[in-house]
């Protein structure tokens, strides 16, 4: 959160003046890229502008773990995208890891290398996003099949127009893609899916779950 | 939305931006910086009453009303110059204190301290920071701006008797600048920091650790306190002890003179330094402001 009065010069100055390994040519030549003048202040940009502020400031330093915590809370769903567009595109080299946790689990499912669910504090889910392709599969089934459909364990149903959407766990199930394709269309699930499926499993539990997600190198995000 | 770095990471090999060496002193040296972006009032205040009392004394001077020193009453011949420092150093402690009650409650009411935390600079660092610009700044520049003021103060007379035809060489030979400016100085730095200073860690402490209504927290203690010793002791010398210290008032600074910079003031910096009520308030005022580092490693926005 940057202080409202500060101005961009000043934030420039300060991070460059405490931080070892921030780059403030870096930084600048991000913030060449905006609209962003240097001697607005805070309290003067857009929500966008901070953001692109921020994020001009964090990627100039060389760090190799970045933790994100909710970074798109209050951003509009443009600002969102772009600030996933950015991180990966400037700042991610496949030597850093950058861990987020979001509630936003849609947005980021595709730019994660490993996932891991939290529940009040607690990691109730880990896999890479490798494992969790081949492991999990959503099929959509017609009413007639339903039935023949359940008797495979599906480990959460939701229902979509009429059609029944199983979220089976290929694992531990003797089941394969192939009798899934039978029964009817076979996707791939959100996490967000597999989110609800796993969470709502205990009643008791409050919806105050929270997914923490890590980018690139696992072992560094677990850490 | 907050952001986290780590400082220092455990390898070099793969960074591309070489660490720059950062001295101890530099964190110290933009926390300081920082403040004075934050908080202009530092200097905004004592600029604005400045100019006030300049232009209330161009005023008086060229319209006659305050007709007295110019006349050169060789008794106080510098009676404006000490009135107009005395508005400087009212507005000293003014700013002071407006500035220890909001320096640590606004950074965590805008959120702000996540940025600050994200960054290598310690939370002792930040605290000192602020303690230097009482002890430190804001006693040197009321110093250099209320010097300025004399100058032009001086100048402005001069002028007035130099229109009116009479000669200025009495007002400047009467009026010893440079002894005024030293004492200024020395009774800035002792009655307005130093002695005031366990009362400013204080107000610190509470700015870090109430959530709303500073003024009101850091007030109420003090009056329970007076309120009390009244009570059961009949006395009031606790309250005066705060007043003292907020106002700079000890006979330990200097003796002679009404004024502090007056002609017959004597300083007597030995007898400041080893006096013990000196000392006293700065182990108070160490235990305050090691309170307020300790708690704002914990705090985080309200």
């Amino acid at each position: 959160m940057l202080p409202r009065w500060i101005r961009v010069s000043q934030a420039l100055e300060y991070v460059a003046g405490v931080h070892p390994r921030f780059d403030r040519a870096k930084a600048e030549g991000f913030l060449a890229k905006t609209t962003i003048r240097h001697n607005s202040k805070v309290r003067e940009l857009s929500k966008g502008m901070v953001v692109q502020l921020h994020l001009a400031l964090v990627m100039a330093i060389d760090a190799k773990l970045l933790v994100l915590d909710e970074p798109t809370l209050g951003l509009d769903i443009l600002y969102r995208k772009q600030f996933y567009d950015s991180l990966l595109n400037d700042y991610f080299d496949r030597s850093r890891t950058i861990v987020v946790t979001t509630h936003q689990v849609d947005e980021i499912q595709d730019v994660l290398t490993d996932v891991m669910f939290i529940n009040r504090g607690r990691i109730v889910f880990t896999c890479s996003m490798e494992e969790f392709e081949s492991r999990y599969v959503e099929v959509m089934v017609n009413p007639e099949k339903a039935a023949t459909a359940r008797a495979l364990k599906p480990i959460h149903e939701r229902q979509a127009l009429s059609r029944s959407i199983l979220l089976f766990d290929l694992k531990p199930n003797a089941v394969d893609r192939q009798q899934l394709a039978a029964l009817g269309e076979v996707r791939r699930p959100s996490i967000a899916d597999l989110f609800v499926a796993m969470l709502s499993e205990k009643p008791g539990d409050k919806p105050d779950n929270q997914a923490g997600k890590a980018l690139g190198n696992y072992q560094g995000a677990a850490r | 939305m907050n952001t986290q770095s780590n400082a220092v990471p455990e390898s070099f090999e793969s960074s591309r931006t070489t660490p720059v060496a950062i001295s101890s002193t530099r964190p110290m040296y933009w926390s300081v910086r920082r403040e004075l972006w934050e908080n202009r009032s530092i200097y905004v205040a004592p600029l604005a009453v400045a100019s006030v009392a300049l232009f209330g004394f161009t005023l008086s001077s060229i319209a006659g009303i305050w007709e007295e020193p110019l006349r050169l009453n060789p008794a106080q011949p510098q009676a404006p110059y000490d009135i107009a420092a005395g508005m400087m150093m009212l507005t000293g402690i003014v700013v002071s204190v407006f500035y220890c009650l909001d320096s640590l409650h606004a950074e965590r009411r805008d959120r702000s301290i996540l940025f600050w935390k994200s960054l290598p600079v310690s939370d002792l660092t930040t605290v000192l920071a602020k303690a230097s610009i009482l002890l430190v700044i804001l006693p040197l520049f009321t110093f250099a701006i209320t010097v300025a003021m004399q100058w032009l103060m001086l100048l402005v007379s001069s002028a007035v008797l130099v229109v009116s035809g009479m000669s200025v060489t009495a007002l400047w030979t009467n009026l010893s600048f440079l002894r005024m400016s030293l004492l200024l100085l020395y009774h800035l730095l002792t009655a307005h920091a130093l002695w005031p200073f366990p009362v400013y860690c204080w107000l610190l402490l509470v700015s870090g650790w109430a959530r709303r209504a500073t003024f009101l927290w850091a007030a109420l203690p003090l009056i329970a306190i007076a309120g009390v010793e009244q009570i059961v002791f009949h006395t009031w010398h606790f309250a005066r002890l705060v007043g003292s210290r907020l106002i700079g008032d000890t006979q330990t600074i200097a003796a002679g003179g009404m004024f502090p910079t007056g002609p017959m003031t004597h300083i007597t910096p030995g007898r400041f330094l080893s006096s013990p009520g000196l000392w006293i308030g700065f182990a108070i005022a160490t235990a305050f402001l090691a309170a307020a580092v300790r708690l704002r490693r914990y705090q985080g926005p309200i």
